[in-house]
């Protein structure tokens, strides 16, 4: 339960932790003190021998170690949190640096839904791995050692039989662990998947009430839920018998050395003060060991968190070229690529994009337009084949230069939570205002934003306060302030209204006077006008040419045709 | 709505009153266990005393037989109380979700398409988390700790009734006064931290999945560094939580030292006044000292009280909210002959939505509604199925005002395709079905085909059985929503009314929905809303919307 190169991770967290256990343990020592104190005050009241003087010698030893435990509390609270309070904030980092080290293709090797989890929930459950299990652990230890010892100079036969019972707790917790490890991950599975029914039947309720199936699954979702108590009730009951085994150990073991104390004084080997003594301190032998197999869920998930984050840590880096661009001619050979190594999505494609071209690739939805867009822009790393920008194989080129040198705007560009300045000062952080209204104004947004709170409009989590139109406008604008030589529209328009996806394609064409632009579009209408078009199928180049040369007849005529018969198809219903 | 905490209190306790028997074993199992635990300490006293040849209530054999017996059936009840729990815990999470969701059904889907709809979810379900920590881990506690109190209490005030009234004392402060102070103290800082640690997780996940955008424009640095800094800002915040909680735990702490020194403090000057004998001494001060732990576990209560009684609130503010329509019931049943809007207005909030809307939907026409977003269009299409009221005209079916027939028959008359189709975590197949529970298989491959999806689903691994979650980000648009209108084709009903069904598809995947629509309704009457003119060509006749008027 204890993972070195997770303490590792974050050294500094060792003298906290180190801390926590010494305070607690002065805190054990202080209690002790006042017990003793307690035992041979109580030895006197019973001989008759007590004094005003001995109860107010007790009391204040009493209140002395009670302050002594007070300031040791604050203490062990305050080492926690600084042992805690470094891990957050180390890990986070750690693991976003990895990210951004993995670059741009980092998509390829984890699942950005799997890095949420482990970055937000995995570290936060490592916090509390940290801030409360790990001192325990050393503190469960130290602390019957420390009152064996103690108790060896009142009665050796009553401390060895307490001594000898705490570590049957650890015994019991392994024997669960062991256990545990294999259903644990079985019964949260279920677990989470029963808390998505839920969140899934509220998402879900107008499909279900427009169908008037919402009673049929309303019904189901009780039934699951009912299913999935009988099932977690059985895995769990194995959880139970540990901490009855634990409960058992505990009190029995606490049981016994208060037998062995009045049995030892019955036979005249303890005095009275030392048998009260035992009894008082014999159920602190266990209490520390208990909590720590409370603590078990919290190992358990910290073990888990840590064993994904190493994971993620630990994922091999692609060797980054170093080099630049030396112009912005981009020449693709031979292009070869697979997602997952099995099913060939590009079968040895070529295609040039010259310095300055408008260039559009087109063809049905799977055909691989996206995954070239992806290669050239550096998130799909293993492809075959060669790809050039400038003559630079772009493997060879430094990661940040490939940014510098190539902008792709997707379908779903990601903003900003914060102002509209902060998002548009991505793309040029040197940016006057005039520059960014310039901007806004390219992407017909400056009129709206006036009316709102201009640059300093904020914008919601993941913009949700713009429309589908504005965030793409916004990110246009972004996107042209980076001014870059070499321009990707990945289906830009695809996901907008009418007015935003004239704004946007007017736009790309005026960029495309002076940029090289690769416009990737399902809407033949908006390709009309560029210098040369591929038609991608199935995964190879089908035709090339443009508008005026491309064969009748062919892929591209065909999508045409189809497009336009489906204009006809409609004037001729409206007609 | 605004309850006294008691009111919440009482509510909350009685949603869950089918597991009242439940509850009362766990609490009767958890005293029993906490009793036998705080008297094995007790009974090794008797012991003692029994060897000091003192008057004890059991001899020393006796005493330790019950001992060993008192560990046994400890560990016993708390494996009974632990499986109680668990039980109730999980009943109870069932229960409350219950009882949500059949609000929610009630008030679905105007409450739900609100303007903060998806916060409105995100807060239900951890609201329900929350109270499932109330029930399961308050209610129980609580009534052990009173009960388990009192009979200390009555087993030390025997002894003699002043050392009762201090131990009664005690534990009033342990388990009442210190918790209340407490949730006083750390009520609005406990919020204001969520809420900040909140707004820090949400920008390490927008860092996250924004990923792409700041590779792309080089901000990686910059983001690291203003991640360091809003760390930093809780930082100090955060501190002053731990601080409180950590002088909450002292706090408790110290007065159960000080409550054990008081009672030896009384214990003694009455034995030593002769008022009670060195048996009362030595068994006051160890059942004081052995009895906290009930009364302890209360302390941690106040910190989350607060917290609790909001999302009790909110909770119990959805199961009381009237739904901003009633089913209609008991009306005659009507075949359909067609609908019609009539000068119909609208307004959302404050916002005019629609202003003396008039549409004729004839029996077997395909209608289009056009206009730009946010133009009420698609209010419309909600009105016609009425989760909305209308506030101004009338909305008739058949000739009939709306408000006059029954929904279920409306229901049964009506498909909608929603711009975005919702897809369940289950196979293609279960997704279909929604519309139809059940559909034959063959039923299924028709609407399918008509939908132009059926050779689609055939080329996946399992055909129809093929779950949606396995195909994640792979199912394109296009396909969601061709199954979308597959369900609306095997919900075999009269209107078809579809709200910017191709606003997200390309042209190529549009052709083929909308060619979908106008070949294969067969006599369906069918109403399209869309920004898009070219979509409305299939319609025989099309309205535009501006600004919630038609022109």
């Amino acid at each position: 339960m204890i993972n070195k190169r997770l303490i590792g991770a974050v050294p500094e967290s060792k003298k906290y932790i180190a801390g926590n256990v010494a305070v607690q343990w002065v805190s054990l020592a202080a209690n002790v003190c006042m017990m003793g104190s307690i035992a041979a005050l109580l030895q006197k009241l019973c001989d008759g021998s007590a004094q005003t003087g001995s109860i107010v010698a007790t009391i204040t030893v009493g209140l002395l170690a009670l302050a002594v435990r007070f300031v040791c509390g604050l203490a062990a609270s305050r080492m926690g949190y600084l042992s805690s309070k470094a891990v957050k904030s180390t890990l986070r980092e750690a693991i976003y640096r990895k990210l951004l080290r993995l670059g741009a293709s980092y998509a390829e090797k984890v699942r950005t839904s799997e890095v949420v989890q482990v970055a937000v929930e995995g570290v936060d459950q490592l916090e509390t791995y940290f801030g409360a299990y790990l001192p325990q652990f050393f503190y469960a230890m130290l602390a019957p050692m420390t009152l064996f010892c103690v108790l060896c100079f009142v009665n050796v036969p009553a401390a060895v039989v307490l001594l000898i019972c705490v570590p049957m707790i650890p015994v019991a917790i392994a024997a669960v662990q062991t256990w545990a490890k294999k259903l644990l991950s079985k019964y949260w599975g279920q677990y989470t998947q029963l808390g998505d029914t839920f969140l899934e039947n509220l998402q879900g309720l107008t499909t279900m009430k427009i169908y008037q199936t919402d009673g049929l699954r309303h019904e189901r979702m009780n039934e699951e839920s009912e299913n999935f108590r009988r099932i977690t009730m059985k895995v769990l009951t194995m959880q139970l018998n540990s901490i009855t085994i634990m409960d058992l150990i505990a009190y029995g073991g606490a049981a016994l050395g208060m037998i062995m104390a009045v049995t030892q004084f019955r036979a005249g080997n303890v005095g009275l003060g030392g048998a009260l003594l035992i009894i008082l301190l014999s159920a602190d032998f266990f209490i520390p060991m208990r909590q720590l197999g409370s603590f078990f869920h919290i190992a358990m998930n910290g073990m888990a968190a840590s064993d994904k984050i190493f994971h993620l840590l630990d994922l091999p880096e692609e060797m980054g070229g170093d080099r630049v661009p030396a112009g912005h001619d981009i020449a693709v050979h031979g292009l070869r690529f697979s997602y997952d190594g099995e099913r060939e999505i590009l079968h040895g494609v070529d295609m040039t994009f010259p310095a300055g071209s408008f260039t559009a690739l087109v063809g049905e939805s799977g055909c691989g337009k996206s995954t070239v867009a992806g290669i050239l822009t550096g998130k799909n790393r293993g492809f075959g084949g060669t790809v050039t920008i400038g003559g630079v194989p772009i493997r060879e080129i430094r990661e940040d230069a490939l940014m510098q040198t190539v902008t792709c705007i997707g379908h779903a560009s990601c903003l900003f939570k914060g102002t509209v300045r902060d998002n548009l000062l991505m793309g040029r952080p040197d940016a006057s205002d005039e520059d960014l209204w310039d901007a806004l104004e390219k992407v017909k947004l400056a009129a709206f934003l006036k009316s709102e709170n201009g640059l300093d409009t904020v914008l919601a989590e993941q913009a949700g306060n713009l429309s589908g139109g504005q965030r793409q406008r916004l990110a246009l604008a972004r996107a042209l302030l980076h001014d870059s030589p070499v321009y990707i529209f990945d289906e830009a328009t695809s996901n907008i209204d009418v007015e935003s996806e004239n704004d946007v394609m007017a736009q790309i064409h005026a960029l495309a006077r002076e940029k090289t632009v690769i416009l990737i579009s399902h809407r033949l209408a908006n390709v009309t006008r560029v210098d040369h078009i591929y038609v991608l199928k199935d995964g190879g180049v089908a035709e090339s040419g443009n508008q005026a040369t491309l064969p009748r007849g062919g892929c591209y005529d065909k999508l045409w045709t189809a497009q336009q018969e489906l204009e006809k198809y409609t004037r001729e219903a409206r007609a | 709505m605004k309850r006294s905490h008691f009111g919440v209190m009482a509510r909350l306790i009685g949603l869950v009153r089918p597991l009242t028997g439940y509850m009362m074993l766990a609490i009767l199992m958890g005293l029993t266990g906490h009793l036998c635990a705080a008297f094995i300490t007790i009974f090794g006293g008797f012991a003692l005393l029994d060897v000091l040849g003192l008057p004890a209530m059991i001899g020393a054999g006796a005493a330790f037989v019950c001992m060993i017996a008192f560990s046994a059936v400890r560990a016993g009840l708390r494996y009974g109380e632990q499986a109680c729990n668990h039980f109730i815990a999980f009943r109870l999470l069932a229960l409350i979700r219950d009882h949500v969701f059949g609000a929610l059904r009630r008030l679905c889907p105007a409450k739900l398409e609100g303007r903060d709809r998806g916060n409105l979810i995100s807060v239900i379900t951890s609201d329900i988390e929350l109270l499932e920590v109330f029930y399961a881990h308050t209610i129980s506690p609580v009534a052990i700790a009173v009960l388990f109190s009192t009979i200390m209490v009555g087993f030390i005030g025997n002894i003699h009734p002043l050392l009762g009234l201090l131990a009664a004392i005690a534990y009033a402060a342990v388990g009442i006064a210190i918790p209340l102070m407490i949730s006083r103290a750390s009520g609005e800082d406990g919020a204001r931290f969520r809420r900040k640690s909140g707004e820090l997780s949400g920008f390490v996940l927008s860092s996250l999945r924004g990923l792409n955008e700041i590779i792309q424009y080089g901000q990686g640095n910059a983001r690291l560094e203003e991640m360091r800094r809003q760390t930093d800002a809780l930082a100090s915040d955060e501190e002053r939580m731990k601080r409180i909680a950590g002088r909450n735990v002292a706090v408790t702490n110290s007065a159960i030292l000080l409550f054990d020194l008081a009672m030896l403090l009384a214990a003694a000057t009455l034995g030593q006044a002769g008022t009670i004998g060195f048996e009362g001494v030595l068994i006051a001060v160890l059942a004081l000292m052995s009895s906290f732990g009930p009364v302890v576990a209360l302390a941690n209560l106040g910190s989350t009280l607060q917290s609790t009684f909001a999302a009790g609130n909110r909770v119990l503010d959805i199961l009381d909210e009237s739904p901003v329509v009633e089913d209609v019931t008991g009306q005659e049943e009507i075949a359909f002959t067609g609908a019609e809007a009539d000068q119909v207005s609208f307004a959302y909030d404050d916002a005019q939505i629609l202003s003396d809307v008039s549409v004729e939907i004839p029996k077997g026409a395909i209608i289009g509604v056009n206009g730009r977003s946010g133009s009420g269009k698609s209010t419309l299409l909600r009105l016609m199925m009425r989760f909305w009221r209308v506030q101004r005209g009338e909305i008739r079916i058949s000739g009939r005002q709306i408000d006059a027939v029954n929904t279920a028959d409306l229901r049964k008359m009506q498909s909608f395709v929603m711009q975005d189709t919702h897809l369940f975590h289950d196979s293609i197949a279960e997704n279909l079905r929604i519309a139809k529970p059940d559909a034959t298989q063959e039923e299924l491959e028709v609407a399918c085909r008509k939908a132009s999806v059926h050779d689609f689903i055939m080329g996946l691994p399992k055909g129809y059985e093929t779950l949606v979650a396995e195909l994640g980000d792979s199912l394109s648009g296009g396909e969601r929503q061709r199954i979308g209108l597959a369900r609306a084709f095997l919900h075999d009903a009269d209107m078809l009314l579809l709200d910017e069904p191709t606003s997200n598809l390309d042209s190529l995947n549009e052709a083929v929905i909308l060619r979908s629509i106008r070949e294969e309704r067969a006599d369906r009457t069918v109403v399209l809303v869309s920004h898009r003119k070219s979509t409305m060509g299939i319609c025989d006749r099309t309205y535009s919307v501006e600004h919630g008027r038609v022109s």
